[in-house]
């Protein structure tokens, strides 16, 4: 086994420990930011293995985690009844898209289809036209935005900026049960090693190389033979079936889901995270965002105002010194890389380049 | 009997290239060109710079779309697909400047290029054993059997031309595009590489495009000259040597040429 793997697993085995020497708040928020790192292998795959940068995470993440939402608030309103922002606002008729999460068993696949579905139509649409680079993130960020504005805007139907909370069984267990925050924790642990695991077994098989390729030379593989869109989708696709995983999660974890939590702060923030980890690598995307969301927690309780400059300073940190991240750093010691043999100039070598 | 006499002594080009124009903002950088290349063939292509041999080759593998006229390969008209599937078709094309897969070692992309099935579900099996030995086989073609491990990025020009080769015939082409494949290489190198497209023309259709006269030479194959975007002469390389037009519009300096039949 590579020594990586080896470490990989010490470590998840000693998390798995965690709740036998961590005390009840480290474990809660060590629980919180597992769920987030499932997101952050996302963002791994589509902008460090793929090459492209979204800046709307949030959208996929807040369709996993509204759709588990919805089924926990029908599950915790009185049958025949409305949910309770519903009857503040006026509404009298359960909308028709709230009715089928009454069912678990749905819910439970929409979590996963939804955002899938939603990521492939979204990547369809701009690589089919060969949307690259900057244009991707704006794109992404303005469909967040405006899907973060919808939320706002239909108190009725969304519960609007307050977002969905009050809610505490699911299929049938009680989240703030005492017993219920290790089970919890351990069933986060759990789908981050799936993620982890799945993920990197896929990027083991051609798809991983070509996704580099494409990221690399993209027209080269058109030529070659390959459809870039056809892989771009579906990496893209990936991306956002890992983050409506971890927004489902991080809904449980909180008992709440609101605009706020997946908007454009929050989907900037999981870039900067996997950046500093290092983005080519799963377990230095999952690393960065865990290590940066509790060195946040710190930071931003002794000093809530300092918080902004330092995510500044370390993104600074990153676009300057260490474009592959911690993982890159740790990898160029183990591997020294020779110096690029020197290329012979040859005539237009640039103009010809695809 | 069918009433219409079918002829059956000139069987249909495997590539035919059917009065085509290409202009770039106005310019023309080829003009109601033909070309046809039997199958089976060695064609060389030939003619000063910016005579409009790239822009060929990018018509026929779909990066530019000619405003009028069409390309035909093996009978089907494929100047409207997409790229990857004219590709798919069997055309391969190696780029005037290297265009391996840089984040990849040597034997990843002989690998990824030898693939059958190159959609999404098809690329998630690993390489079959037959893939695994036909990489083996062109890493010893290609003489990149040491380097096998080592990042494409990191190889040398020269090293790079002979993997895209390797790359080029990985995929088992019917019509291989080679532009330029000497560039950058020894003359020992280049009489290796003529060697090399000598043992593919036999199996695949190979349309070369080079400047150096030697490597010409070497090839001994029908030469098409292009020039200003259009085809100028055919024939063999003593007879093109013989007609002073092309020598004027090609070599330049007639002195130039007796030095390349040396
Ligand atoms: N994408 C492009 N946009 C604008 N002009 C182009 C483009 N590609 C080629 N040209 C022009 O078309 C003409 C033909 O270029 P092309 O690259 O086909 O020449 P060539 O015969 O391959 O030359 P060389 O021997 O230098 O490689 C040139 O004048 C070139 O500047
Ligand atoms: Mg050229």
């Amino acid at each position: 086994m590579k020594r990586s793997t080896t470490a990989v697993i010490t470590v998840l085995i000693a998390l798995a420990f965690a709740p036998l020497y961590l005390g009840a708040y480290p474990l809660t928020l060590l629980g919180r930011v597992l769920a987030l790192s499932i997101a952050a292998i996302g963002v791994s795959v589509v902008w460090g293995r793929a090459g492209i940068l979204s800046l709307g995470q949030g959208l996929f993440f807040g369709l996993g985690g509204y759709a588990l939402a919805m089924h926990l608030k029908l599950v915790a309103t009185p049958r025949g009844e409305l949910p309770d922002f519903m009857l503040y606002n006026g509404v009298e008729k359960l909308p028709w898209f709230w009715v089928p999460f009454a069912s678990a068993p749905f819910t439970l696949f929409m979590v996963l289809l939804l955002p899938a579905a939603v990521a492939g139509l979204v990547a369809w649409l701009m690589f089919r036209r060969r949307i690259t680079g900057v244009y991707v993130s704006i794109i992404t960020q303005a469909l967040l935005l405006a899907f973060v504005t919808w939320l706002n805007g239909s108190q009725g139907l969304t519960s609007g900026t307050n977002g969905i909370t009050d809610y505490q069984t699911f299929l049938g267990i009680n989240l703030r049960g005492p017993a219920v925050a290790h089970g919890l924790y351990w069933v986060t642990l759990l789908f981050v090693a799936l993620a982890l695991g799945g993920t990197a077994a896929l990027l083991r098989t051609p798809f991983g190389a070509i996704l580099t390729a494409i990221r690399d030379n993209e027209n080269r593989t058109r030529f070659l033979g390959f459809n870039p869109a056809a892989f771009k989708i579906a990496a893209f696709m990936l991306g956002g079936l890992l983050a409506g995983v971890s927004g489902a999660l991080y809904t449980l974890h909180l008992g709440t889901i609101s605009p706020a939590m997946i908007g454009t702060a929050f989907s900037i923030e999981l870039v900067v995270w996997v950046a500093l980890g290092g983005r080519a690598s799963l377990i230095g995307a999952a690393a960065g965002l865990v290590l940066g969301q509790l060195a946040k927690d710190r930071i931003s309780s002794a000093a809530p105002d300092a918080w902004l400059y330092v995510m500044g300073a370390l993104f600074v940190l990153v676009v300057l010194v260490m474009p592959q991240g911690v993982a890159g750093l740790i990898q160029n010691r183990r591997t020294p890389r020779p110096t690029p043999a020197p290329q012979n100039p040859v005539t237009r070598e640039v103009s010809d380049a695809v | 009997m069918p009433s219409e006499t079918v002829s059956i002594a000139t069987p249909e080009p495997l590539l035919d290239v059917r009065d085509i124009t290409v202009s770039f903002d106005g310019f023309k950088a080829i003009t109601n060109l033909s070309l046809s290349v039997p199958k089976g063939s060695l064609r060389v292509l030939i003619g000063p710079n910016g005579a409009g041999k790239s822009t060929l080759l990018d018509t026929i593998i779909g990066k530019v779309r000619p405003d009028t006229g069409e390309v035909r390969f093996a009978g089907q008209v494929i100047s409207r697909l997409p790229e990857h599937r004219i590709a798919g078709l069997g055309i391969c094309r190696k780029f005037q400047a290297p265009g391996v897969l840089e984040g990849l070692s040597v034997r990843e992309n002989l690998l990824l290029t030898a693939r059958r099935h190159k959609g999404v579900l098809g690329i998630l099996k690993a390489p079959t054993a037959a893939e695994h030995s036909r990489a083996d086989e062109l890493l010893r073609l290609t003489g990149l059997t040491e380097r096998a491990a080592v990042p494409a990025a990191l190889l040398a020009h020269g090293e790079k031309q002979w993997l895209e080769i390797g790359m080029v015939v990985a995929a088992d082409p019917q019509l291989l595009l080679l532009d330029e494949p000497t560039a950058g290489m020894t003359a020992q190198e280049t009489a290796q590489t003529a060697e090399l497209i000598h043992t593919l023309a036999g199996r695949h259709t190979v349309l070369v495009i080079d400047h150096d006269m030697h490597f010409v030479e070497l090839l001994n194959a029908p030469i098409t000259v292009l020039h200003q975007g259009q085809v100028f002469r055919e024939g063999d390389l003593e007879t093109l040597r013989a007609d002073p037009d092309v020598m004027e519009i090609y070599l330049g300096r007639p002195k130039e040429a007796a030095h390349a039949q040396a």
